[in-house]
């Protein structure tokens, strides 16, 4: 029993390390391809 | 069901309008997703009379409706974007009793835009000391809105701003200024080819020199009957503008406002006279810095030990009341070392954001600004550039993300490239932890502490890197350089104890939830990978048993041995052992290796990682900086945090590019990958070479 809560936090907690620092940047990166507009400055602004 | 309305409160800087939303709505406010003072928008709400209920939006402060930088945006898209869910149905704008003329431009412009609008003055229970009298009466008609004379300090004035905001309705949205008289041939253009559409909208529509992020402004600056000015022709009028405006409001203010300059008592210049002064001011600052650091130190030593030994205590009674097993063994030795890593450091934490809060609140963080911008000018960076620099010794995330309001792209980029450098919360700590380790607890001239010189020599450490760095960018980075530089001294007044116990409790908060998370996630998996394996793991009691058959070691030693053996052949243990060689010149063995490892997550991440790895197999229940003292170096036989390593950690602490979020910020606010991969490698690499000049040098 106690190596199935093991097993089931174990899988909670990589799940959770996967989702913060590898599936929400992908997500990120993919809604930045479809197109989305910069916010900053047209004028003197050298980040696009 | 209560019916809600949208409020909107905007204002210039240093008004006090997050005291106003402080005190208007309480505990009851939602801050984004970072912390940082109105760089995002801030929500809370409260009740009115009559059952309404107001959305109240504490937006960033600007100085008027024409946006030189991306946080000023946030406000005037929002105004603009009648379509935003969180568009206001009332504007308050917080103006300071002290500078009404240069707030009344803003409010000016707002209620030009048809919002029923609010003007509300704050710090009233200052005009008497001031000498400052003002006609309310007479400055409603001129203005034809209501005024509310209000107090943040003193809690007054609250219940008639929310009687106003309740009959919010009946307020007139005549313009101050018809938008014509700007320059009455291009807006007759402008009324033929946007017929229906509101004038003065469609001009700071026009005239805004930033990228709206909602709003799509294309269909209105190209259409085919249209031709709009040029830049620079657009700028003059826009400066006609604000001529027209100023004109309006010295003719109400002569009117209506009158101040006895002989009978005011002026305590700020008194007070600026030594604060900005050109030696006294540098001395009083790194006096300051100095007490900070000390305090740091002496006064959460206390906190911090109670709740070393609560957390060890805890694990030892987890592991007596449960029964045996693998899952008891993960809550004793995973879950509450890892958690006993965040926690033992709020004391720490608190200590430093309620020092920065007193800096803020007093104003003085203005004159530090002020102070610092002779130099930093020398090294490629702007007065400005001191905010997000002092900022990030809370975190990197919200002090880059401060860096918006550096006008120039040059600036703003050096400083968000340099400001990791800074000792942020996450390392405190990993320094803490190490300097109580291999510093000794002595007192210089029996005042100050050694421990705490040296936390404060990191902090100078972090804040010159940054600095040469950004010196070095300067030459290296091809890009042109424009902007000026204007900071507002805002007036000194005594800290507000419920703004500054908000702000700590927000940053603490925010600390223990978004770090407290990863690491305790990290703990479990960390602890999971030491405490299985392949291969010679399972076999462990029978190898080590054959192999001290012939050493006569007593049962508890042989224990001890198996244990060894077991995180050695551990999933981590071979992990570790893989990198070992990378971290064996830094004087690091594959343990803190691993604790490196996982520190790219997020740095704080360090310490929970140490005692996860040190508590598995261990047969007591120890405090963290008990089990770090006594881990043997395996080679040198000599205790494996010593001077020589700790100095080592410290740098490469000190140096590395160790968060993932902070990346991700950068990228975000430079729109490329370029910057944070740039920065990743730049400055892991230096802090790989600075820890191993120290380790060679001193071991």
């Amino acid at each position: 029993m106690q190596i199935v809560l093991v097993i089931l936090i174990f899988c909670l907690a990589a799940g959770y390390l996967l989702k913060k620092f590898i599936w929400y940047p992908i997500i990120e990166m993919q809604q930045k391809k479809k197109g989305k507009t910069t916010t900053c400055g047209k004028n003197n602004c050298g980040c696009h | 069901m209560a019916r809600e309305i949208n409020v909107a409160l905007i204002g210039n800087p240093n008004t006090g309008k997050t005291s106003v939303f402080n005190q208007l709505t309480g505990l009851k406010q939602k801050v984004g997703n970072y912390p940082g003072i109105t760089v995002e928008k801030k929500q809370g709400y409260c009740l009115l009379p009559r059952g309404l209920k107001a959305n109240i939006l504490d937006l960033p402060g600007t100085y008027s409706l024409n946006a030189c930088s991306m946080d000023e945006n946030v406000v005037i898209e929002l105004l603009l974007n009648k379509n935003d869910k969180d568009f206001p149905d009332v504007v308050i704008v917080v103006a300071d009793v002290e500078n009404l003329k240069r707030n009344l431009l803003l409010f000016t412009q707002i209620k030009d835009l048809g919002i029923p609008t609010i003007l509300a003055i704050n710090m009233a229970d200052q005009m008497a000391r001031k000498a400052i009298s003002v006609d309310i009466k007479k400055l409603e008609e001129k203005l034809q809105t209501k005024i509310v004379l209000i107090s943040s300090r003193k809690n007054t004035g609250f219940e008639q701003l929310k009687e106003l905001i309740t009959n919010y309705s009946l307020l007139s949205t005549t313009p101050c200024l018809n938008a014509s008289d700007i320059d009455p041939e291009y807006f007759n253009r402008l009324r033929k080819a946007f017929p229906n559409q509101d004038l003065y909208k469609l001009w700071l529509v026009i005239t805004q020199d930033v990228n709206f992020g909602k709003l799509n402004r294309q269909p209105l600056l190209f259409p085919s009957d249209f031709k709009t000015e040029s830049t620079s022709n657009l700028k003059r009028l826009q400066q006609k503008e604000t001529i027209l405006r100023y004109l309006f409001i010295n003719e109400i203010l002569k009117k209506t406002i009158l101040i006895d300059k002989v009978n005011a008592k002026d305590l700020q210049s008194k007070l600026d006279k030594i604060l900005i002064h050109k030696y006294w001011g540098y001395i009083i600052f790194f006096s300051i810095l100095m007490l900070i650091f000390q305090a740091i130190f002496d006064w959460s030593r206390y906190p911090m030990d109670f709740i070393d030994v609560q957390f060890a205590a805890l694990g030892e009674w987890i592991k007596v009341t449960l029964p045996e097993g693998v899952f008891t063994n993960l809550l004793a030795e995973g879950v509450i070392p890892g958690l006993a890593g965040v926690i033992i450091f709020i004391p720490q934490i608190a200590f430093l954001f309620l020092f920065i809060s007193i800096l803020e609140e007093t104003g003085y963080m203005s004159r530090v600004v002020f102070l610092m911008d002779k130099i930093m000018r020398r090294f490629g960076l702007s007065g400005k550039s001191v905010v997000p620099l002092v900022s990030g010794t809370a975190c990197a995330i919200p002090a880059i993300m401060a860096a918006r309001n550096i006008e120039s792209w040059k600036e703003r980029l050096i400083t968000i490239l340099v400001t990791p450098l800074t000792t942020c919360s996450a390392r405190l700590p990993v320094y803490l932890i190490i300097i109580s380790l291999v510093i000794p607890d002595h007192r210089i001239l029996g005042v100050f502490s050694l421990q705490g010189l040296t936390l404060m020599l990191l902090y100078l450490l972090g804040f010159s890197a940054a600095i040469f760095s950004a010196y070095l960018l300067d030459k290296i980075l091809l890009i042109k350089k424009t902007g000026f530089f204007v900071i507002e001294m805002p007036h000194y007044k005594l800290p507000l104890p419920k703004n500054i116990l908000y702000n700590v409790i927000e940053k603490t908060k925010l600390f223990v939830l978004g770090a407290g998370k990863i690491i305790l996630a990290i703990s479990i998996v960390l602890w999971v990978m030491a405490s299985f394996g392949p291969g010679k793991f399972n076999e462990a009691t029978t190898i080590v048993r054959e192999k001290t058959s012939s050493q006569n070691l007593s049962e508890e030693a042989i224990d001890a041995e198996i244990a060894s053996f077991k995180l050695e052949n551990s999933y981590i243990g071979i992990m570790g052992k893989t990198i070992e060689p990378i971290v064996r010149p830094l004087g690091f063995d594959w343990k803190i290796g691993i604790a490196l490892l996982s520190s790219f997550a997020a740095r704080e991440v360090f310490v929970g990682t140490l005692a996860t790895i040190y508590s598995v197999g261990s047969k007591e229940e120890e405090t963290i900086k008990n089990r770090m003292a006594a881990e043997i170096n395996p080679v040198l036989g000599t205790p494996l945090f010593n001077f020589a390593s700790g100095i080592s950690l410290l740098l490469f602490y000190a140096f590395a590019m160790q968060c993932m979020s902070t990346l991700a910020i950068v990228k975000q606010e430079t729109n490329s990958w370029k910057w944070p991969i740039w920065q990743f490698f730049s400055l892991t690499s230096i802090a790989y070479i600075a820890s191993l000049i120290a380790y060679q040098l001193l071991k």
